[in-house]
């Protein structure tokens, strides 16, 4: 891209700052939002009231999404090539804690295609009115072993859970009472557990809500679900994965995306944006697993870091010389009575004359917070996004020089970012925590390729193996 | 989400789909003994997690407030700084006895709860009261062979609540909670040799009004030694 | 504590005792199985194949060229690719040896280091370099381990074995085209790599061997002759190669034989 090209897409980065990049873009405004699900490489998530948002990227979120029946709460999921919504509604009976839940089932999600029909809906059960239960806010999940469970329930009572025919979604189970204090129960299975994540808090306050996501797990899809410290959810137990977060107020209505191995993200709702006028708006975050717990992985955050690989704990560097620090090695004398200077980091200025101008291609080499191991990492949410985040540019702190993939299924820095999309990145934290770092596209191949150690020392692409240290990153806070 | 905009929510969609094929069940009003029994004269003691099942509880004083939002520590402190009643701080109340407040009467009952927490809206619903905006009153008798020391009041609550021990408040747990065992806990206490009187009030605006209480010890387990009691009538004795 | 610092405060002791300094033997007659027993053993069979876990064992190596470097900080980018640039011997980027071939060279002088000291220490750098003329011999050699031990290939044959320069060289041969491997090696220290010619990676730093430390962009080993290049230099410490091509997934290459002359 030429330099006004370049100056044009500085005048469009301004034009969003007033974006927060880690929000989704567009019009993410929504309540109670369904497990967000893939549909012929769209992405779509329904909340309360009618219809729901449509997304091409995962990321610029517009309205579009339809789903009849009203009602609050819904959720979605995908069962061999058809898609099962549910949600809950009023039973006709008026009585202030009568709610059923209702099914209905379409091939597609898609409005636009010709196969686009929703099923009758068909009652799943709920609450009479006089019961400790409130039969909203349903959830669903497909275990391991191929059986379909349903979660519902609020704070006026119990959580229950009842067991779906996959075929039809009727009921073929009695409710079992599960937890208590809580409501948006969502189940997943994970590495020989059950979890129940709920939400637990007020909710519907906009900025002064409390909602939180917490979490329970147990050996058996009916409970009991216990929480870290042993207490039952049933005794008002569970862990917390995610509360608020600075600028966004009130998590909840939690679902598990599965990327792929290793890659997993967590949508919800924020009941309150700070920078969207308070307005409650769709939130996809990481999902980590760590001891056998879901944990929210933070918004990604813009700054200078060194790229560390999981191989060998290394970083990313530029392939130049090694300027020595002045100073060097002081001796062994253990006497205290030196006077004891703080010394400068190395600045850029003391080595950016040293490098070449053109492309440098790149190594990895051991961790010395040097100025050509400092990586600027920046969301450029305005050249898109991907689900869960905004493409990054990588450069190297200070300069217009930025990561790139090349033609040959490698990497190199080149001296100014223009935007083109191989140097465009996309960052999924993983399951451990670690980072998937990827190149929006690579030239001359479709191949998605994602940056790997391939050797100790030397940085390359390939295949993410979600099983190999070679394919994962730490961001290292500069 | 909360219950009132669903129940619009709710209804708006119900009448706007026309879904009369999904009527009501034939639900069936919550019995008062689906939840208590009557206390006895006989001592219990508490049930072996440690929570206090008998309770003798005021039917339920109206309070304006809308939103359990309001619950703040602020809000609490008035609410208990006024007097509602006499000797609301000090009397041992017996069961079936009378409190009058403002122009209505309201009884004390002496309660023993089917399960580990106290079901306030349905204490109020089984004995025909309004249950939402409301305060509750309750009493536990506590009667300890020896000193024990070092134990805390743990509970939880839906959705306010203050408490107080033998005349000094020892657990106020505010902004809008639910029913979490352990949600809160007092600092360090004594149970004294002879009766205790535990005593509160718990404030519930909309939705469910329960809240669970128990003493454990210093290494967080359930202190179970020591009787429940309550005060009968002569003629119920 | 750096190897490099040790070695300087060896030396420092080493002047204050006033050790006697042990000249170097100049051995030509040396039985080279015998002296390299352990590592090496001389190149017998036609071919051989790589390991199982893909590492060259066989390699034409020359002995060792003085190229004092007093410390292993030297080695940036730059030094490596200045210093490894030189023309040490005629055709040093295309020859391939036969085992005994003779290489005249001219290098810069170095007394013999004090092997009577526990820890044999390189000399320290002097104001005024001396050249010397040499004749050093190419050895067709099969390693007894995965790695390459230059410094027990220097010193089995008795030669300067701190602050050398170890050519080495390869012919991988292919019954067809293997696509999309790449080098792997770990070096102790300083390297060039070549395959076919072509520079395939530059090692700098004070690097130490660690399989797959480094490897190169992808390449092709082409059907028939290829050839595989290397060139070592170290300062004080222990001097070494491992080199194995890997494919894609990082799996070694075997499906190869490896010749000598």
């Amino acid at each position: 891209m030429k330099k006004t090209a370049l100056s044009g897409l500085t005048a469009l980065t301004a034009l969003f700052l007033s974006i927060v990049a880690s929000a989704q873009i567009g019009s993410p405004y929504i309540h109670d939002p369904s497990t967000v699900v893939e549909c012929d490489g769209k992405y779509y998530t329904f909340g309360t009231g009618s219809g729901g948002l449509i997304s091409e990227d995962g990321w610029n979120w517009h309205s579009g999404g339809v789903r009849p029946g009203g009602g609050v709460a819904p959720d979605a999921i995908k069962i061999g090539d058809r898609y099962l919504v549910v949600y809950s509604t009023g039973n006709g009976s008026g009585l202030r804690y009568s709610s059923h839940v209702y099914a209905m089932w379409n091939k597609t999600l898609d409005p636009e295609s010709p196969d686009f029909e929703y099923s009758e809906p068909m009652d799943l059960g709920g609450s009479n009115g006089y019961e400790d239960c409130d039969g909203i806010d349903p959830g669903l999940m497909m275990g391991p072993d191929g059986r379909l469970w349903l979660v519902y329930g609020t704070y006026f009572g119990y959580l229950r859970i009842r067991e779906l025919d996959p075929k039809t979604a009727q009921p073929i189970s009695e409710p079992v009472d599960v937890a208590l204090s809580c409501e948006a129960g969502e189940m997943t299975y994970n590495d020989g557990w059950y979890y129940l994540l709920a939400t637990h808090g007020t909710c519907c306050s906009g900025v002064n809500s409390t909602y939180e996501i917490i979490v329970g797990r147990s050996k058996s899809p009916t409970g009991p679900y216990v929480d870290n410290v042993g207490r039952d959810m049933i005794h008002g137990g569970g862990k917390l994965v995610l509360a608020s977060e600075p600028r966004r107020i009130g998590a909840g209505h939690f679902g598990r995306f599965i990327v792929g191995k290793g890659i997993e993200k967590m949508s919800f709702h924020f009941e309150g944006d700070l920078d969207r006028s308070g307005r409650s708006v769709l939130a996809i975050r990481p999902l980590m697993w760590k001891d056998g717990w879901p944990v929210a992985g933070e918004p990604f955050e813009n700054g200078e870091y060194s790229l560390v690989s999981e191989r060998r704990g290394y970083a990313l560097e530029l392939a130049v010389n090694n300027v020595p620090m002045a100073g060097g090695m002081r001796g062994f004398n253990r006497n205290g009575d030196d006077n004891v200077v703080a010394l400068e980091d190395q600045k850029l200025e003391d080595v950016i004359g040293t490098w070449p101008e053109g492309e440098i291609s790149l190594r990895i080499g051991p961790e010395l917070f040097r100025p050509h191991q400092a990586w600027e990492i920046t969301e450029v949410p305005e050249l898109g996004g991907f689900i869960g985040g905004a493409y990054c540019k990588i450069t190297i702190a200070g300069t217009g020089r930025a990561l790139a993939a090349t033609a040959g299924k490698e990497i190199v820095t080149v001296p100014e970012f223009t935007g083109a999309p191989e140097q465009l990145w996309r960052i999924d934290r993983l399951t451990d925590g670690t980072y998937r770092i990827m190149p929006k596209s690579v030239p001359g191949t479709d191949e998605e390729l994602v940056l790997v150690s391939v050797a100790d020392s030397t940085p390359s692409l390939g295949v993410f193996n979600p099983d190999s240290d070679n394919s994962k990153w730490n961001l290292l806070k500069h | 989400m909360y219950h009132w905009v669903k129940t619009i929510l709710c209804l708006v969609s119900a009448s706007l789909l026309s879904l009369q094929a999904f009527a009501a069940g034939e639900g069936e009003r919550a019995e008062l003994g689906h939840y208590f029994a009557p206390a006895t004269a006989e001592p219990i003691t508490p049930d072996s997690e440690g929570f206090i099942r008998r309770w003798t509880i005021l039917e339920p004083i109206a309070k304006n407030f809308s939103s359990n939002a309001q619950l703040t520590d602020n809000f609490l402190m008035e609410t208990m700084s006024e007097e509602y009643f006499k000797d609301q701080f000090t009397v041992i109340p017996v069961d079936g006895s009378k409190v009058k407040y403002g122009k209505s009467t309201l009884l004390w009952h002496s309660l023993d709860s089917k399960k580990f927490f106290v079901n306030l809206l349905r204490f109020a619903e089984g004995y025909g009261k309004e249950y939402f905006q409301q305060m509750y009153w309750a009493v536990a008798i506590i009667d300890c062979e020896e000193d024990i020391e070092d134990v805390r009041l743990a509970g939880g609550v839906n959705s306010g609540a203050v408490w107080y021990l033998n005349g000094e408040e020892v657990l106020r747990l505010t902004n809008d909670r639910d029913l979490i065992v352990d949600d809160c806990m007092s600092q360090r206490l004594t149970l004294k040799k002879g009766r205790n009187i535990l005593r509160g009030a718990v404030l519930n605006g909309q939705g469910m009004a329960t809240f669970c209480l128990r003493f454990v010890d210093g290494n967080g387990r359930p202190v179970t030694g020591y009787k429940l009691s309550c005060e009968l009538p002569k003629k119920k004795k | 504590m750096k190897r490099s610092f040790r070695i300087l405060l060896l030396l420092a002791l080493m002047a204050v005792t006033a050790v006697q300094v042990q000249a170097q033997k100049k051995n030509s007659k040396i039985d080279v199985a015998e002296a390299l027993k352990g590592y090496f053993k001389p190149v017998t069979t036609p071919s051989a194949t790589p390991d199982a876990e893909g590492f060259i064992r066989r390699w034409m190596i020359l002995e060792p060229i003085s190229k004092p470097n007093p410390t292993n900080r030297v080695f940036t980018d730059s030094y490596t690719r200045e210093n490894l640039s030189v023309e040490y011997f005629p055709d040093q980027l295309t020859v391939l040896p036969k085992d005994g071939d003779k290489v005249k060279v001219t290098m810069e002088y170095q007394p013999p280091v004090n092997l009577s000291s526990n820890r044999p220490a390189a000399r320290p750098q002097q104001d005024q370099p001396k050249f010397v003329k040499a004749t050093l011999t190419w050895h067709a050699l099969d390693s007894d381990h995965f790695f390459v031990k230059l410094f027990r290939f220097a010193t089995g044959l008795d030669k300067d074995r701190y602050g050398v320069i170890f050519w080495t060289v390869t012919v991988i041969n292919c019954e067809e085209d293997i696509e999309n491997v790449r080098l792997a090696v770990g070096s102790n220290k300083a390297a060039r790599w070549w395959v076919n010619g072509e520079e395939v990676l530059l090692l700098a730093g004070d690097r130490h061997m660690g399989v797959d430390s480094a490897v190169s962009d992808r390449v092709t080993l082409k059907k028939g002759k290829n050839i595989l290049r290397g060139v070592t230099m170290n300062g004080p410490g222990m001097s070494e190669f491992c080199a194995r091509f890997i494919d894609d997934t990082g799996k070694p290459v075997t499906g190869y034989t490896i010749t000598c002359n």
